[in-house]
């Protein structure tokens, strides 16, 4: 029913699939550098608990970045359809609006995903690798906490997903690429503001910091991620009809 | 009532700003036909073809496609329309494959299609090349490729040979001729040039201001053209000489010219009788045929 494919297609060889994979693997590639270099400093946490650490010295850096980089992906990929003056072509395309909507929303959640899981894969990779070099680390000798790694994982796909949802109605209503970025940035440095407030629990671009800084030993999911859910529906719903019912496509 | 394929009814438009841009156009497109849609820049084709394909919300008045309201049928007939509107959009990165594939996911139609038509347009060396270093004349047939794509009953062309070098107008102007011809494609096709429309279509409107001035086959045209010639004659007394020919619409003296609108060529050799018989030295007779261009200007002068 919708054509995903198609979607994928076209995001080839564009910036947002290299966005997706230089963010899977530049921090934990950073932090691979720095325990080769510096290995003194990283020696007391590598050596006893180095897969958590490293993890956690990498998703510190990303979970702080998470929002922006979901709202530059997210601009990416619909740009492609402006900058080459597509639109109308696609809404000229026997396809029904449901499938034009959705197929390019879920190109952008497996490019999310997908990142995600590179991710994951690098930190294992790079914690390899700095073991080869750096011997006195215990990588090796500990068993790589993937169930752990996967549960963060999911988490902050969920606490990510509301942005998506929104930044998506974002970039499908501002023809400039700026707006949508500016809009996403300025509103990721509202919640850090926002952050000491109780109420930032319904400011969505907060809750990849929310689920990671505060919530990660919440068991099951946290009230914020149940909101990010809720969120991701009324946004892609909201945006749907924005969408279907405006004027003028192309 | 010839068979219509794109008919609009009373079709009004309006921009935000309240500035009308289409007032009751009825368009009438018949099966098999090369429509060319003619006007000065600005006068609403895009906007015509836009409301056409969906593209901007129907404000007044009804579209039919193949008898069909785009509202309620968008789908279906979409299946059966191929379109190129304004510049040619192609994804750049993409090679010209793989764009071709991207609209093939899209429609459904089988892969070998995809062969076909970059024959059809003469693309296929360049295949495999980023549409993005296209020249603009390859980039516009890969965009007519993409329009043919699914094998369309309907084709709507806006300006395809708008920045084309001649070579590339040529080409394209006999693309357009053989699809109709060959594949009994009907083709709606605008443009702002004149003597373009002359040499490939078969039913001509002429849109300005918003509304329709002329609709019909070339050949009502070349009627309206033959109605609106003059014949101007050069004698030693205008003035006299009009006032001998009675019966003859006579329209503009001044001083040794007149002008008399142009009936047959019979009635002109019967003026310079008349005019010999009674005396007149009669210098020139000549018949100024308005080209189509000056017809042009004519009706949207009007």
């Amino acid at each position: 029913m919708i054509n995903t494919k198609a979607e994928f297609l076209k995001s080839r060889h564009t910036l947002a699939y290299r966005a997706a994979f230089i963010a899977g693997i530049v921090l934990p590639v950073l932090h691979m550098l720095g325990y080769i270099l510096k290995p003194e400093h990283f020696l007391q946490d590598l050596s006893t608990r180095p897969w958590e650490m490293h993890a956690t010295y990498c998703w510190k850096f990303g979970a702080a970045f998470f929002p922006m980089y979901v709202t530059i992906l997210t601009s990416l990929v619909v740009q492609t359809e402006f900058r080459n003056n597509t639109w109308k072509m696609v809404y000229t395309q026997p396809r029904s609006y449901i499938d034009i909507y959705f197929s390019k929303f879920v190109v952008i959640q497996l490019l999310l995903l997908g990142s995600i899981l590179l991710f994951n894969v690098s930190l294992i990779v790079t914690g390899s690798i700095a073991n080869i070099f750096r011997p006195e680390f215990a990588f090796f000798k500990q068993p790589v906490p993937v169930g752990d790694m996967l549960m963060v994982t999911a988490r902050m796909y969920i606490a990510s997903l509301c942005i998506t949802a929104i930044q998506y109605w974002f970039s499908l209503r501002f023809r400039n690429f700026i707006t949508s970025l500016g809009i996403g940035i300025g509103l990721t440095i509202v919640a850090l503001i926002l952050l000491p407030w109780d109420g930032v629990v319904y400011f969505p671009y907060a809750y990849p910091i929310l689920t990671y800084f505060k919530a990660l030993k919440v068991n099951g999911i946290a009230t914020h991620e149940w909101y990010s859910l809720i969120g991701t529906a009324a946004a892609l719903l909201l945006g749907f009809w924005n969408i279907v019912t405006r004027k003028e496509r192309g | 009532m010839p068979n219509l394929i794109v008919e609009t009814q009373r079709l009004d438009y309006t921009f935000r700003s309240g500035q009308p841009i289409l007032k009751q156009l009825n368009l009438q497109v018949p099966a098999g036909s090369i429509y060319g849609f003619l006007g000065p820049n600005g006068a609403g084709k895009t906007t015509t073809l836009r409301l056409i394909l969906g593209l901007l919300k129907n404000q007044k008045g009804d579209i039919k496609i193949f008898g069909e309201s785009i509202a309620t049928h968008r789908i279906p007939i979409m299946k059966r329309i191929g379109s190129l509107i304004e510049s040619p959009s192609i994804y750049l990165h993409l090679t010209g494959k793989e764009n071709l594939e991207v609209f093939r996911l899209s429609s459904g139609c089988p892969r070998n299609r995809i062969d076909e038509v970059l024959r059809v347009v003469g693309l296929t060396d360049a295949a495999g090349k980023k549409a993005g270093a296209y020249s603009l004349g390859m980039k516009q047939r890969l965009a007519i490729a993409v329009a043919l794509l699914d094998d369309p009953d309907l084709l709507v062309l806006d300006e395809p040979t708008n920045g084309l070098d001649p070579s590339g107008i040529i080409e394209t102007r006999e693309l357009i001729k053989s699809l109709n011809k060959d594949q009994g494609k009907t083709i709606l096709v605008s443009s702002h040039l004149l003597t373009e429309m002359e040499k490939m279509a078969t039913h001509i409107g002429i849109i300005h201001k918003g509304s329709l001035l002329f609709q019909g086959s070339m050949s009502e045209l070349h009627l309206l053209q033959a109605n609106k010639a003059m014949v101007t004659i050069e004698v030693d007394d205008a003035k006299q000489a009009a006032s001998l020919l009675t019966g003859f619409p006579v329209q503009q003296v001044n001083g040794t010219n007149f002008s008399v609108r142009f009936e047959s060529r019979e009635r002109t050799a019967e003026l310079n009788k008349i005019l010999v018989q009674q005396g007149i030295d009669v210098y020139q007779v000549s018949v100024a045929r308005h080209d189509l261009e000056n017809l042009f200007v004519q009706i949207t002068n009007q």
